[in-house]
């Protein structure tokens, strides 16, 4: 290990040996150690991996590395085999000895451990012709399955800290700035705002000490873009942050991490310490006399301290809850000291930025909003998974070509984008764009980058009561819209729900929904409404059939479900009679069976137990 | 104007200050725009929303508490949108509140119940449930009731932001969120009652108030405190002269609206049981009621007749602390002028006079320069000697509001640290207060190092000092002589006193507050001069916010000052030797102390609030009357000179220490300058200088909130000889120190049954690190055994605040001035351990 230099940074970049480097005949296999790979297994196939290895004498010829989430969460535990690029599956530790002697020994991929296409239902063997990743573009994961996360020598050799010492050696804090603002990046925590103008501002207010922020505390259902990043590349995070520290002449940065991301802190514990060792981070960063630490701060687990300044009331060991602005955390943050925060990301998309230039980010995205966006695709698409799209990529793409599509044959219903309090999008608008004005415009927001794509079987006042219920539990209780005004609309939508709604309800819900968006203090109150002002807006039809009818169309509301037999397809069999749990089903022999509506609770064991689909 | 913006609010063209928010704006034009959130003395914080507003071209409402005005802007305040937006705002809080209007008790006047009337309110289409919230009642003073909590989070800010104390704070999330201690536990506080006071709904009550009784029966007089020198005024809200709710107009006053457990709950005093009612006299042995004529007939003769046997320093008297100016003018026509006695001993609260006689020595007057208000702008607050959170709540908060908006920088030299060191701790960008850890004696010592180390580092003030400053030439051949002091010092010591040093000279404006202690009595008089030297030194002195507070601990300590009484130097214990060699034949007590001889007294005449100890030995009892039964005026420390106003007549016969003294002078045919409290007021003005033109409410002299640099009458560096310490007796490490308690100052307090409830148990602090260096832990009974031979068993608390070798008690009587510290040694219960 040396200490690197602005001088001796691309001579000790040559002598270093990366994982994804390979010699002559090497093969090279990444096992992917992102958090859902490794709940499934994936350290234990690389520990199997070794030892088969070990046993065969393999070991100089093949390689083995982890590296952090590979995105294609749905296929894990993945293992991606280089030079080639081979992309294998649902691996499990006994697959071990058989892939070794069939690849490695004999040279042959295993196709039983290949991706299929769902469509063409043929192998594809390349993971760069697997349409998941075929329609991504990588930049704030570009090492993505490329670099042990563990291992610095990997980022610096993917030319890791090459725009730190860029901007050390030759550009003035103003300049880096006015780079990151003709890149156009916009904050990727969720509101938008212009990267470069708050780095601006940040710089302007001359108190000192300054500090930068990372905002980790991702903690929105479903998503973990943050977390992926944070697993896979802390680096980036950290060179993004100290580049941001040196732009606004801060010299203390902190990671907010939410406590439930253990292996990110894990990595990011790390991190730091190699970037101290390897002298980037500390005390004469790149010896160009720049100072700058970082520090971790696992939260609490509260959602509330997401926002910015309940997360430095957090940092500062007070509880979470946002404050007044202005002053804006760029003039008063952190300890009343001018902040820049930012997110993930963000950051991670810094580095970048700086080496290539603004221009160069800039030339991908759409007017408004420049660049890519990582997104945690999931619910009802083939493709679960993390993917990174320019902006401007349409939804479409996004759930068909990139997801694959809706799994079991099943029809699109509706798109969640942004979170807890983004909004739901209908079929008809799922050309729109991902961009933040055009979300906007649709009455939706990017958010963080949560998609759950929901199908048919779907009831979208029962999603809209869910995401209700989340933002009644994480309100922080401050201000009255949001702690008050969003209980009273869940209990609206409970009572809708249970069969008890009545007409005026849905103007009530949209009265209320303006209300706390209005007058809430902050972006969570601002925007916890979103969810039930959108399915208002696009599927209103079903809200008046639970409301009106008592019937709810995708029959999920319990207690808006009649049960019959359909008297046509009953066989007579008496099963059904004897899956009932409460006797509400009455069979005589040779008669079609009959459910007593007023006993019937509803559990579905008849539909489960009829061989016939005979209960309706 | 420069930072000054034109806009709109209703239409009304309104010229503003820029970073003002539209709510102060609005008000200042006299729009009334609803709020629950905001209470003037806090930062903004917009939980409520009532105060939203509609401004022109923005999509959004905006709370007018924290938005500020822009220029050009146009505001609506009372918008169809807006009043809207108000009454469903309404509607939701109202939820869950339970509408208990009637049998509430803040009934009528209650900021919601205000704000329904105004909006009006319509039947709720929503959905509800009601939560059940829980309920404190089992605190001392104060009872809260969740359900009828707003959130507007007040109580919550003004414990933490105002009163440093943070006791309440938002537990749990969202729709369960309520206001409570940690784990619901009973309140362990300094019971201010501030929560209770800012509570815009009926959440937080008190049993000490009668709320049947409505505000609008009742008579708000304003007057001020009985209890220490900070001079808060009380609005005392009476009805047929019982006194229903007390609470501070923030308008007036030093206070800022903000009042102590003393001044909020301390005052049923006024009632007790223990009220003398009528003139009593001795005959056959026991005290029977006589009229006033006939009682004021026998002091006349008895006086005149010991007088004349015994010559004037045959009469001795105790004074009390807490008599009005006029009381004070009165007492020295007839004992000092007209009697002639010098034989003058104080209830309490002497140690002050050494200090201002100290103080005038560098500066020619001896009191507070500045302020109380004034500490919240000083980015230094140097405290000498106490802790003002026990003696001075309110200089208290205005030294937390330095400390947490200002970053201020707290030096706290004496034997124990303060509690409100812990709040400089919070944050890192906060300067770390400084301890100065001295044994009783040393503090001087330290002082005097404090002055050679700045002339040794060079940190003085030079310009201040050649422009305005006499005798720096003489101090400056001191320095190695102050110097030396520092060799006894650890190097741990020397850094911390050079690190206050430091801090102190560099300040923008630094406040030196001086706690009167009983331990520095003997050396109050250095003290003093001290101070004033290292002001000078430093040129912290003559500004806003930049000089010395005296803290006094009584009412009307200065006023007692200003009226010039002579007292005798060697204090009770002289007067108590003169009584026991037959020199005093006749003793009058005007007030209570314990005496330990009264044996050979001829007469002994006592005039009190209460049936007193001395009672017993009392030739005749004069009841006098209570701070709110009677007029006159109080001089607080910071020179306030501010008027009392009764609520009822006396109690019983009890009369005015006034009208007592005004008869017995009639008697002595000596001419007065009026027959009234406000006459003789005038003729306080005509005599004492700076008391000239004087308002009710204001500051001697002229009004001033600090006494610039030409109001001394001379800046005298005075060169002061370190004093030897004293070394402890053989056998008896440990000094046992008596502190004040903030919940008990002695005669008053205890008469208080509000008090008496949250009074403190006596234990004995110690610092943890020499406890378990002895095998003690929290909660072990020790023996405490004296050099004089006296013994008591304590029960020990572990408390970082006592400094090494130093034990703490607190003391519910008002600190003896003229006692020595005890040196003491400890036996645990398993053996002598030191």
């Amino acid at each position: 290990m040396v200490r690197l230099t602005i001088e001796n940074l691309s001579e000790v970049r040559k002598t270093l040996t990366p994982s994804f480097v390979l010699g002559e005949g090497q093969y090279g296999l990444m096992v992917c150690a992102g958090t859902g790979c490794v709940a499934c297994n994936s350290l234990k196939v690389r520990r199997r991996l070794e030892e088969e290895l070990d046993r065969r004498g393999l070991t100089e010829r093949v390689r083995v590395f982890i590296s952090g989430c590979n995105g294609f969460c749905a296929e894990g535990p993945i293992l991606v085999v280089y030079p080639e690029g081979i992309f294998y599956r649902k691996l499990r530790p006994e697959d071990v000895s058989r892939l070794v002697e069939e690849h490695f020994v004999k040279g042959k991929p295993v196709e039983d451990f290949l991706y299929i296409d769902p469509r063409s239902k043929s192998k594809i063997s390349l993971m760069g012709e697997i349409p998941f990743f075929r329609h991504q573009v990588l930049r704030a994961l570009r090492n993505r399955s490329l670099i042990n996360p563990e291992r610095i020598e990997d980022y610096i050799a993917r030319d890791g800290y090459a725009a730190l010492a860029k901007v050390l050696s030759s550009m003035r804090p103003e300049e880096v700035i006015e780079e990151v603002k003709v890149s156009g990046l916009r904050g990727r925590g969720g509101a938008g705002f212009p990267t470069g103008r708050k780095w601006e501002e940040g710089r302007r207010y001359a108190s000192f000490p300054k500090y930068v922020i990372c905002n980790g505390d991702e903690g929105d259902p479903g998503a973990f873009m943050d977390r992926s990043i944070l697993e896979a590349d802390p680096h980036a995070v950290l060179e993004g942050m100290i580049i941001c520290g040196y732009a606004i002449d801060s010299h203390q940065g902190y990671i907010y991490v939410r406590a439930e991301y253990p292996l990110a802190i894990h990595r990011l514990t790390i991190a730091i310490d190699q970037a101290r060792k390897w002298g980037v981070l500390g005390r004469d960063i790149l010896g160009a006399g720049f100072d700058f630490d970082i520090e971790i701060y696992p939260g609490a687990g509260a959602f509330v301290c997401g926002e910015s300044t309940a997360l430095m009331y957090s940092l500062e060991g007070r509880r979470g809850m946002p404050r007044i602005k202005p002053p804006r955390s760029t003039e008063a943050g952190l300890w009343g000291q001018p902040t820049v925060l930012n997110n993930v990301e963000t950051f991670a998309n810094v580095p970048s930025i700086l080496l290539h230039g603004g221009k160069w980010f800039s030339e991908l995205g759409t007017k408004g909003s420049k660049g890519t966006k990582v997104f945690a695709l999931t619910g009802a698409v083939q493709n679960v998974g993390l993917i990174e799209v320019p902006m401007g990529t349409t939804l479409r793409t996004i759930i068909y070509e990139i997801g694959g599509g809706i799994p079991e044959k099943r029809q699109f219903k509706a798109i969640q984008i942004g979170g807890p309090s983004g909004a739901c999008l209908p079929e008809s608008l799922l050309d729109t764009e991902v961009d933040f004005d055009s979300l906007d415009e649709a009455g939706a927001m990017m958010g963080s980058g949560g998609l759950v794509v929901m199908d048919d079987r779907t009831c979208m006042v029962d999603t809209a009561r869910f995401f209700t219920e989340f933002s009644v539990d994480e309100s922080c209780g401050k201000c009255v819209p949001c702690r008050v005004g969003m209980k009273v609309m869940l209990n609206l939508l409970n009572r809708i729900v249970s069969g008890d709604g009545r007409a005026e309800d849905i103007d009530l819900l949209e009265r209320l929904g303006n209300h706390i968006k209005e007058t809430s203090h902050c972006g969570l109150g601002k925007t916890a409404p979103n969810p039930v002002l959108s399915t208002i807006r696009y599927f209103r039809s079903e809200y008046e059939a639970h409301i009106e009818e008592k019937r709810c169309p995708a029959l999920v509301c319990v207690n808006l479900i009649r049960f019959r037999v359909n008297s046509e397809k009953c066989k007579m069999c008496g099963l059904c009679k004897k899956a009932c749990p409460v006797e509400a089903i009455s069979w005589e022999k040779k008669e079609p069976a009959r459910i007593d509506p007023e006993r019937c609770i509803r559990c579905r064991s008849c539909i489960t137990a009829c061989r016939f689909g005979a209960i309706e | 104007m420069a930072g000054s913006i034109k806009l709109i609010i209703d239409g009304m063209e309104v010229e503003a200050k820029r970073g003002r928010t539209i709510l102060e704006v609005a008000r200042s034009v006299g729009i009334r725009i609803p709020t629950l959130c905001d209470d003037r003395r806090l930062l903004p914080f917009g939980a409520c929303r009532l105060c939203v507003v509609e401004v022109k071209g923005g999509s959004e409402l905006l709370p007018s508490c924290f938005t500020p005005v822009g220029d050009g802007m146009e505001v609506y305040t009372h918008s169809p949108r807006v009043l809207d937006a108000r009454r469903l705002q309404l509607q939701l809080i109202l939820l869950n509140h339970p509408m208990i209007c009637p049998r509430c008790e803040r009934e009528g006047e209650c900021e919601l119940q205000r704000l329904l009337y105004e909006y009006g309110l319509q039947e709720t289409q929503y959905p509800w449930e009601p939560i059940r919230y829980p309920v404190d009642d089992s605190s001392p003073l104060l009872f809260r009731d969740g359900n009828k909590c707003i959130l507007c989070g007040r109580c919550v800010r003004i414990c933490e932001e105002v009163q440093g104390v943070g006791e309440l704070s938002f537990t749990r999330r969202g729709i369960r969120c309520v206001i409570d201690t940690d784990f619901h536990r009973p309140l362990r506080c300094e019971f201010c009652g501030q929560c209770l006071d800012t509570c815009p709904v009926g959440a937080i009550t008190s049993e000490c108030f009668d709320y049947g009784t409505k505000l609008w029966e009742c008579l708000e007089t304003t007057t001020p405190c009985p209890y220490c020198g900070c001079g808060c005024l009380l609005t005392i809200a009476s009805k047929g002269g019982e006194i229903k709710r007390v609470y501070s107009d923030p308008l007036l006053g030093s206070n800022d609206g903000n009042l102590c457990v003393k001044g909020r709950f301390g005052w049923d005093f006024v009632n007790s049981s223990q009220r003398l009612r009528s003139p009593l006299l001795r005959v056959n042995g026991s005290l029977r009621e006589v009229s006033w004529e006939e009682a004021l007939g026998v002091v006349y003769h008895r006086l005149e007749s010991i007088s004349e046997r015994h010559g004037a320093e045959g009469i001795g008297v105790l004074l009390s602390s807490r008599l009005t100016n006029e009381e004070y003018y009165l007492f020295r026509k007839l004992f000092v002028e007209t009697l002639g006695t010098g034989e003058i001993v104080l209830d309490g609260g002497v140690s002050g006079f050494g200090l201002s006689d100290g103080l005038s020595e560098v500066l020619g007057y001896g009191v507070s320069t500045n302020s109380i208000g004034e500490i919240r702008g000083s980015d230094v607050v140097l405290v000498v000697g106490g802790d003002p959170s026990l003696t001075h709540p309110i200089v208290k908060n205005e030294m937390h509001l330095a400390i947490r908006r200002n970053r201020a920088r707290l030096i706290v030299l004496g034997s124990y640290d303060i509690a409100l060191s812990e709040k400089t701790r919070l944050s890192p960008l906060q300067p770390p207060s400084i301890f100065l850890s001295s044994r009783p004696g040393e503090e001087v010592r330290l002082l005097v190092g404090m002055v050679g180390l700045i002339l040794e580092e060079g940190l003085q003030d030079v310009g201040f000092i050649h422009n305005h400053t006499e005798g720096f030439e003489t101090l400056f051949e001191r320095k190695d002589e102050y110097l030396r002091i520092l060799n006894g010092l650890s190097p741990e010591s020397r850094e911390l006193l050079g690190e206050a040093v430091r801090s102190l000279s560099r300040a923008k404006s630094a406040m030196i507050l001086i706690c009167p202690g009983s331990w520095s009595y003997s050396y109050a008089r250095q003290i003093g001069t001290l101070c004033g030297n290292l002001a000078l030194l430093t040129g912290h002195l003559g500004r806003e916010a930049t000089g010395i507070l005296l803290l006094l601990e009584r009412c009307n300590t200065q006023g007692l000052m200003d009226m010039k009484i002579p007292f005798l130097r060697g204090g009770l214990r002289e007067m108590e030797s003169k009584i026991s060699r037959g020199q005093i034949k006749g003793l009058y007590a005007v007030g209570e102390r314990p005496i330990s001889s009264l044996e050979g007294l001829e007469f002994l005449v006592v005039q009190d609030l209460f049936a007193n100890a001395l009672l017993e030995r009392a030739d005749l009892v004069l009841p006098v009357s209570s701070f709110v039964e009677k007029e006159g005026s109080y001089t607080s420390l910071e020179r306030r000179v501010q008027g009392l106003h009764p609520i009822r007549a006396s109690l019983g016969q009890s009369r005015s220490d006034f009208e007592i003294f005004r008869d017995l002078l009639k008697r002595f045919e000596v001419s007065l300058p009026g027959e009234t409290p406000s006459e003789v007021l005038e003729g306080i003005k005509r005599e004492v200088s700076y008391y000239q033109g004087i308002e009710d409410g204001r500051q001697w002299p002229r009004g001033a909130r600090f006494l610039s640099i030409e109001d001394f009458p001379f800046r005298r560096l005075v060169p002061l000889s370190p004093p030897e310490t004293k070394a402890p007796p053989e056998g008896y490490p440990y000094v046992l120190i008596e502190r004040p308690s903030l919940f008990q100052s002695g005669s008053l307090s205890l008469r208080s049954e509000h008090l008496r409830k949250v009074m403190e148990r006596p234990v004995l602090e110690m610092n943890p690190e020499e406890a378990r260096s002895l095998g003690i832990e929290e909660g072990d009974w020790v023996k405490v055994l004296s050099s004089d031979g006296g013994e008591m068993e304590f029960m020990v608390h572990l408390s970082r605040n006592p400094s090494p070798g130093v034990l703490l008690l607190y003391s519910p009587h008002p600190l003896d001035p003229e006692r020595e510290p005890k040196w003491v040694r400890i036996e645990t219960k398993r053996g002598k351990i030191s």
